[in-house]
């Protein structure tokens, strides 16, 4: 066998490969934008379920205290707002607004001792707890995912393909200052 | 003979670069997938393919038990029985897999706990072991362990000094607090900690397909066995009736291993568990469906997967094209 034949059946070899990593390249930023879309789908699963909750929280807490007029209806905006929003910014700013709301509630639940001493009010609050700091876990995988898929679009060679499958940078899914911070406990309330 | 002998290793150099080649696909493909997942926590993961964590192995001190071999405390330990094949294409078959328990747990900073299906893990790297060579004509191996795979009729047989059978059996462990990252598919959490067999915590692997049979053999020879007669007549009637032989099959696979055997604390981590990596389905031609387990970070594994992957893209069809040039050359003298 010539050396010729040897280089020729290498560099076949050598295609093959090329081909596949070209493949592989192309797939693998297709399943780079999938991990972004799933990771958001698993926040709004969170979310869906905080949007469940809160309205058995309120009707538990109303039998106990009666709310500042106007305090519920803002629960539910931020709910309803939370749920509706279709961009990224549109949620994390209901998600920030529900989680500020609900703060001041669970504030004034834990002042009242009879509803304190709720069985349903202390396993709803828990559950709400929970489903924030799922939240808090999902938002960092998600803003994770992003940044793999906003640093891979931007790495040669995988430019050009991302060019290609029409793939932008995504928006990071950024904790609000109300969720940073302390929630607002200085909630006015009738007895 | 010489000539035969050229020929069958350029054979081998062809087949094994073809082999390297593949490889080197599917651990581009890993690489590539173990980069492109960001890292969960196992309290918040979501279910589904492609779910990473760095995690501990837990256990509780009551539940370590000694590994036959390597005589050490552990989690659990796994077999690999393997016989040695002889004629022209020598080498060690797989004959059986064995796991001390189905399913080890881990805990990650968030406290929460995942289990994971050991007949479906790939390990990366080579646990910490040990390998025994035996023959079914001597008695290498320590005795328990000997009278545990001669018993169940996974070794021996129709023993004969003159041609007896080689085999051995590589034993690794898996220790408390061993730190893994793991990447593979999360799925629901069985309700119970069932094996394929009996009620002892030895897990089968997939590849033992014709376990069944064995111990159906080790079964039959027990069952004309007047002692054993002798034990499980309890009607008196000097027979192994149908209720009887029941009772002993029931006895022989519960035997198994019985002193590795779970205690129910295992259970209670069962039921708290997240989710189980298990077995991914159809993952394609490149893809691993087995849980990638590494004693590595998430960095280490992957320029290590890197760097193999890309001898493996050269050596292969390096080694192939040398063994190519042997057949040819010997071809034309």
């Amino acid at each position: 066998m010539g050396v010729t034949l040897a280089i020729l059946i290498f560099g076949m070899f050598m295609v093959v490969g090329l081909i596949f990593f070209i493949i592989n390249l192309y797939n693998s930023l297709l399943v780079v934008k999938e991990n972004v879309n799933k990771a958001w789908a698993n926040i709004d699963v969170i979310l869906k379920q905080r949007y469940d909750e809160i309205p058995q929280l309120i009707k538990i807490c109303e039998q106990y205290v009666q709310f500042e007029q106007g305090m519920v209806q803002k629960i539910m905006n931020a709910r309803e707002k939370m749920i509706q929003g279709r961009t990224v910014k549109e949620k994390a700013d209901g998600s920030a607004a529900v989680t500020a709301a609900l703060g001041g509630m669970v504030a004034i639940g834990e002042s009242n001792p009879e509803l304190k001493a709720n069985a349903n009010f202390m396993q709803i609050q828990t559950r709400l707890s929970e489903l924030e700091e799922s939240l808090a876990d999902r938002r960092e995988l998600y803003n994770d995912s992003v940044n793999i898929l906003n640093t891979r679009i931007q790495q040669i060679p995988d430019v050009l393909f991302a060019g290609m499958l029409g793939m932008e940078r995504r928006q990071m899914f950024e904790a609000s200052a109300a969720e940073k911070g302390l929630p607002d406990l200085n909630i006015k309330f009738k007895r | 003979m010489s000539r035969n002998r050229d020929n069958d290793i350029s054979f081998y150099l062809m087949g094994i670069g073809l082999f390297i080649f593949y490889k080197s696909f599917k651990q581009i493909k890993l690489q590539r997938r173990i980069q492109d997942t960001s890292t969960s926590k196992i309290a918040s993961a979501a279910l589904g393919e492609s779910v990473e964590i760095h995690a501990r192995v837990l256990s509780a001190p009551s539940q370590l038990i000694t590994s036959p071999l390597t005589g050490q405390k552990c989690v659990a330990f796994l077999w690999r029985l393997e016989k040695y094949t002889g004629g022209k294409n020598k080498h060690w078959a797989l004959q059986y897999r064995f796991f001390s328990t189905p399913y080890i747990y881990v805990t990650d900073e968030s406290e929460a706990l995942a289990a994971l299906d050991l007949s479906s893990c790939e390990f990366q790297e080579n646990l910490y072991g040990r390998t025994v060579n035996f023959s079914d004509s001597s008695f290498e191996l320590p005795a328990e362990v000997l009278k545990l795979l001669t018993d169940h009729g996974m070794i021996g047989g129709e023993k004969s000094f003159l041609f007896s059978s080689k085999y051995r059996l590589v034993e690794k462990v898996i220790m408390p607090d061993d730190s893994f990252y793991i990447l593979g598919t999360a799925g629901l959490t069985p309700s119970s900690e069932k094996p394929l067999n009996a009620s002892s915590g030895l897990k089968i692997g997939k590849r033992n397909m014709n376990l069944k049979a064995r111990l159906l053999a080790a079964f039959e020879r027990r069952k004309v066995d007047p002692d054993m007669i002798q034990k499980y007549d309890k009607n008196g009637n000097m027979k192994m009736d149908e209720l009887e032989a029941e009772a002993m099959y029931r006895d022989l696979e519960r035997s198994l291993l019985k002193k590795y055997e779970l205690s129910t604390l295992t259970d209670s981590y069962l039921k708290q568990c997240k989710f189980i990596f298990m077995k991914a389905k159809n993952g394609g031609l490149f893809s691993t469906d087995e849980v990638c387990v590494s004693t590595k970070t998430q960095k280490e594994l992957a320029s290590s997967l890197g760097f193999s992957s890309l001898l493996g893209f050269f050596g292969g069809p390096a080694m192939f094209v040398l063994g190519l040039w042997m057949l040819m050359a010997k071809i034309n003298n």
